[in-house]
């Protein structure tokens, strides 16, 4: 039963008496509908068949359920509720009105009533309802235009509302001046990721505060907005409008926001309007312009728009009109910058870069179009257009036979983000049937951070097919130190432009030098790129990054120039051709400075700065000279793939006696030194002395950094051995001849430089009472009456040149008596020295 | 019908008329329909039954009806008696059945009203 006649409502009657829903059909009938329903459930039955009931005349006393019962149930719907209900009753009773009141009813009335009454109160009923309504209607537009116009989280007008009011403000005050200022809050991306976008929320929405308070404040007109995710414009009266005054105002108010660590410095464009009749969008982007104009510097906080910046815009938009011809016209192309191994001068590699020759423009920087590209989503196809032309020309360079290096080419972040990626990428590697190993991807840090699960995820899956990933610009972006750990990756490439200049030196010489001890702690090569002098690379190398690229090899060239790079048969073609000295610096160790380098690599013999963690039993070289690797028997690139570790090269005792001498040293704070054995590299079996000093550079709790000097005495110790070996023998030989052993030198006294035990045993002396008793005077120990035979005996030997003499005498005993002995004397070689004589002393009866 | 007769009858025909927003004959149909309606009856098995519960809702309905149709001495001894069950929770017997009487005899003389006036 719907109601077709425009505005005729509904009534619903329910009564159990058919003669008063007969009297109430009579009262109602003519200007609404009726329905009627005999008991409290069909009265509800019908409410909720028919929505378009307007008011119900619900009697109390009904069988089944009754009006309260009616009133109860409509109490808990959502919809019934809202229909307005007049409650009739026989009884005149106060709590009955009261009940029924309080249940829910709009109205009571007690039988019999007027029928005019009761006509003119349900007619006010359904006009205060339709009243309602509308009003409703009206507040649900109303929100519904808010939302359209206003930004839910500052609770300022969104970007069209803010097109439109301000059209009209300028419209309407045409006779005034007005500009239009914006302001945005740095990185609020990384903002809302660091802190949560519940904090990024309320930032947003204490900048709404600020805003209304803002226009409160002042008088001039003006209209205000958030504009896009985290930028603010705000178009404003020209009078009395100070640049430098709104910049302090929002700093300070940021300023107080600002309780959390984030840098934050605000920088406002300003965009005078000349022209009130521009589209206010193009107006924000001129402000944009100027915004943009001073973004990075450190100095300027507000700029106005000027020309030279619509020049820019204007530049711009025609790279975008052109990019789309550019690129299948041919115009751009990709350019190779070598990358070499510092340490052998071996070429290893190649980045892509983009260059566009424009036939009009010529030469356009990259700086002009890479941004604008990813800005606008057009540098996926330049970068697959990229990808392409260098497999083309790998391709070419396996069927011409010339030897192959691997080519780094950019992923931009945006084609992480593309889930064709992967198979774009490996499509172009089937099609030209290239090893995936020739093809490397230089993935900008940043990326990393933004969007680690997709990246990850990618990389991994690329990786997984033998592709390998670079990190590019590490350094440059915002990633923390722990994700190297999670992140896959197979190169960190190192910029000096970030890392090497911008500090001071000893800073920067270290940060780079932690760089790449962490990468060498995680198995992760690393490659320095920006290399511009041979300051720079000697320090890279003696820190152990030997992988390099930049202006002091060689610029980008283009790809015809990079072949006869790998046709030539001199790769190392490169070493020697620049030198690039400079007159100061001090003697550091971790410093670039060409003296401190020239010492520590050619002065000092073999030499390394490393660092001993007492805990950890660790000894790690930092820096090293080319001697040390020499005296080690080793070259930089074995080593530096070793780990850096000195204690590797060590077994056994000879670990000990490196840590001894190592405590010692610090103890002492004086040199120490060691002899050690070690073995030149794990597999080979051979061996080398080394003779290590050192001394404590830098102390601090358990990491100590020390100087270490380092001598191959393999050659002398091998004598050493050797001689300490005959030395050995001879002893073992002359106590185990049964007679005594003496050596004399005879200048004025006869004195017995050496004898062995028997000779002291035989006249049972110990070796030491011997010696000690007659070493300086051995005639002393002869019978007197015999002293002339052997002192004649001897100046035979020494004065006739006699080789051999032997003599018969008497030699005294420790009891006192005498013995009678042979001695048979030999002169030993002279040399210039005090002549020595050789004696062997037997008894008589053997 | 006769206005007269039904006057007597204790119906008060003016303002009944009025009531129905002068459709007379509108009034008298319904006077008609409520020849066969059961309420008294219903109310007189339930004072029989001793049941004063269904007995007040009878009454109380007839009430109602009396009121709409100006049936003056009807609505007024079945308001006294409503009131009488509603304020007492105990009911004496006797004085339960003096008022329906009174509720009777109002009841019976609209019927013959009616049916007098019908023939006229």
């Amino acid at each position: 039963m719907a109601n077709t006649e425009v505005n005729k409502k509904t009534i619903l009657i329910a009564d159990d008496a058919e003669i008063n829903r007969l009297l109430l059909k009579k009262i109602f009938g003519e200007e609404y509908f009726i329905e009627e329903a005999a008991n409290g459930l069909e009265a509800l039955q019908k409410l909720r068949e028919m929505p378009e009931i307007a008011v119900l005349i619900l009697d109390i006393m009904m069988p089944k359920l009754d009006g309260f019962g009616v009133l109860e149930v409509m109490q808990k719907d959502e919809h019934l509720r809202t229909i307005p209900t007049v409650v009739i009753t026989a009884n005149n009773e106060e709590d009955t009105q009261i009940r029924a009141l309080s249940g829910g009813a709009t109205d009571v009335l007690t039988k019999p009533f007027s029928s005019q009454i009761i006509m003119h109160r349900i007619k006010n009923i359904m006009t205060r309802r339709e009243a309602e309504k509308l009003a409703e209607q009206n507040r649900a537009y109303k929100r519904e235009l808010r939302l359209m116009y206003t930004d839910e989280k500052s609770g300022l007008y969104n970007k069209n509302a803010f097109h439109r009011y301000t059209a009209r403000m300028l419209e309407k005050n045409h006779h005034k001046k007005f500009l239009l200022f914006r302001w945005d809050i740095d990185n609020f991306k990384v903002f809302n990721d660091w802190f949560g976008t519940e904090v990024g929320d309320e930032y947003l929405k204490k900048i709404g505060d600020f805003y209304r308070k803002y226009g409160k404040q002042n008088t001039a007109l003006m209209t205000y907005a958030r504009y896009d995710a985290d930028h603010f414009v705000c178009c404003q009266e020209a009078e009395g409008f100070n640049p430098e005054a709104i910049t302090k105002i929002i700093d300070e108010y940021m300023g107080q926001l600002k309780n959390l660590d984030f840098e934050y410095t605000p920088r406002v464009g300003i965009y005078m309007i000349n022209d009130p009749t521009l589209d206010v969008a193009l107006m924000c982007d001129r402000a944009l312009l100027a915004l943009r104009s001073i973004k990075d510097s450190y100095g300027k906080r507000f700029a106005w728009f000027d020309d030279s910046m619509r020049e820019s815009m204007i530049e711009q938009q025609e790279i975008v009109n052109e990019m789309e011809f550019a690129l299948k016209d041919g115009q751009f192309s990709a350019y190779l910058q070598p990358q070499y191994n510092y340490d052998n001068g071996r070429l290893i590699g190649a980045e892509a870069l983009v260059r566009w020759k424009h036939p009009v423009k010529g030469d356009i920087m990259p700086s002009k179009f890479i941004p604008l590209f990813e800005r606008n989503g057009f540098i996926s196809k330049l970068d697959e257009y990229i990808w392409e032309q260098i497999c083309i020309l790998l391709r070419k360079w396996k069927d011409e036979g010339i030897p192959l290096v691997p080519i780094s080419v950019n992923v931009s972040r945006r084609d992480i983000y593309n889930p064709h990626l992967f198979g774009n990428i490996l499509a172009l590697l089937g099609k030209y049937n290239l090893d995936p190993a020739l093809l490397h991807l230089e993935i900008t840090e940043s990326a990393y951070t933004q969007n680690a699960e997709q990246l990850v995820t990618t990389v991994n899956l690329l990786r997984s097919h033998g592709l390998k990933v670079h990190m590019d610009d590490f350094g440059s972006g915002y990633s923390s130190l722990s994700m190297l750990q999670d992140v896959p990756v197979d190169l960190l490439k190192l910029d000096m432009r970030f890392l090497g200049n911008d500090y001071k030196e000893e800073r920067s010489g270290n940060i780079l030098n932690a760089v790449v001890r962490m990468a060498t702690a995680l198995q992760l090569p690393v490659l320095a790129e920006g290399v511009e002098t041979k300051e720079q690379a000697d320090f890279l190398r003696s820190i152990g990054c030997l992988r390099m690229q930049g202006y002091f090899f060689a610029r980008p060239m283009p790809t015809e120039e990079f072949e006869e790079l790998l046709t030539s048969v001199n790769t190392t073609s490169f070493l020697g051709d620049s030198f690039v000295e400079s007159i100061e610096g001090s003697v550091n160790f971790l410093s670039f400075s060409f003296q401190s380098a020239l010492l520590f690599n050619s002065f000092v013999g073999g030499a390394a700065v490393a660092e001993y963690d007492k805990r950890n039993e660790t000894f790690v070289t930092l820096r090293i000279n080319d001697q040390f690797l020499t005296e080690i028997g080793t070259d930089r690139t074995q080593y530096m793939e070793r780990g850096q570790s000195v204690f590797d090269y060590y077994e056994n005792e000879n670990k000990q006696i490196v840590l001894d001498m190592l405590n010692e040293a610090i103890a002492t704070d004086k040199e120490a030194c060691c002899e050690v054995l070690t073995r030149v590299t794990k597999k080979s079996d051979e061996y080398r002395w080394l003779k290590l000093r050192t001394r404590l550079l830098v102390a601090s709790s358990n990491r100590h950094i020390l100087y270490v000097v380092v001598e191959n005495i393999t050659c002398s110790k091998e004598k050493t051995i050797a001689y300490e070996d005959m030395v050995e023998k001879l002893t073992t030989l002359t106590n185990n001849i049964p007679g005594g052993i003496g050596i004399f030198e005879v200048a004025d006294k006869m004195q017995l430089v050496y004898c062995n035990d028997t000779m002291a045993v035989m006249f049972g002396y110990t070796h030491e009472e011997f010696m000690q008793k007659f070493a300086n005077s051995f005639i002393a120990s002869i019978h007197p009456q015999d002293r002339e035979v052997v002192e004649k005996s001897f100046s035979c030997l020494l004065n006739e040149k006699k080789l051999v003499e032997n003599c018969k005498y008497r030699q005294i005993c420790k009891d006192g008596s005498w013995r009678w002995v042979n001695m048979y004397g030999r002169l030993m070689a002279v040399d210039g020295r005090i002549p020595r004589i050789c004696a062997l002393i037997m008894d008589t009866n053997t | 019908m006769n206005s007269e007769v039904l006057k007597n009858a204790g119906i008060d025909v003016e303002k009944g008329v009025t009531r129905f927003l002068g459709d007379r004959q509108l009034f008298e149909n319904i006077l008609l329909t409520f020849l066969e309606d059961e309420t008294f009856n219903k109310g007189k098995n339930a004072l029989k039954k001793e049941d004063y519960k269904d007995l007040y809702e009878c009454i109380h309905t007839l009430k109602g009806v009396a009121g709409n149709t100006d049936m003056t001495q009807l609505f007024r001894t079945t308001g006294v008696l409503c009131d009488y069950l509603r304020k007492n929770q105990t009911v004496e017997v006797k004085e339960v059945n003096s008022l329906f009487n009174e509720v009777e005899e109002a009841y019976h003389s609209v019927l013959a009203g009616i049916i007098a006036a019908r023939e006229v």
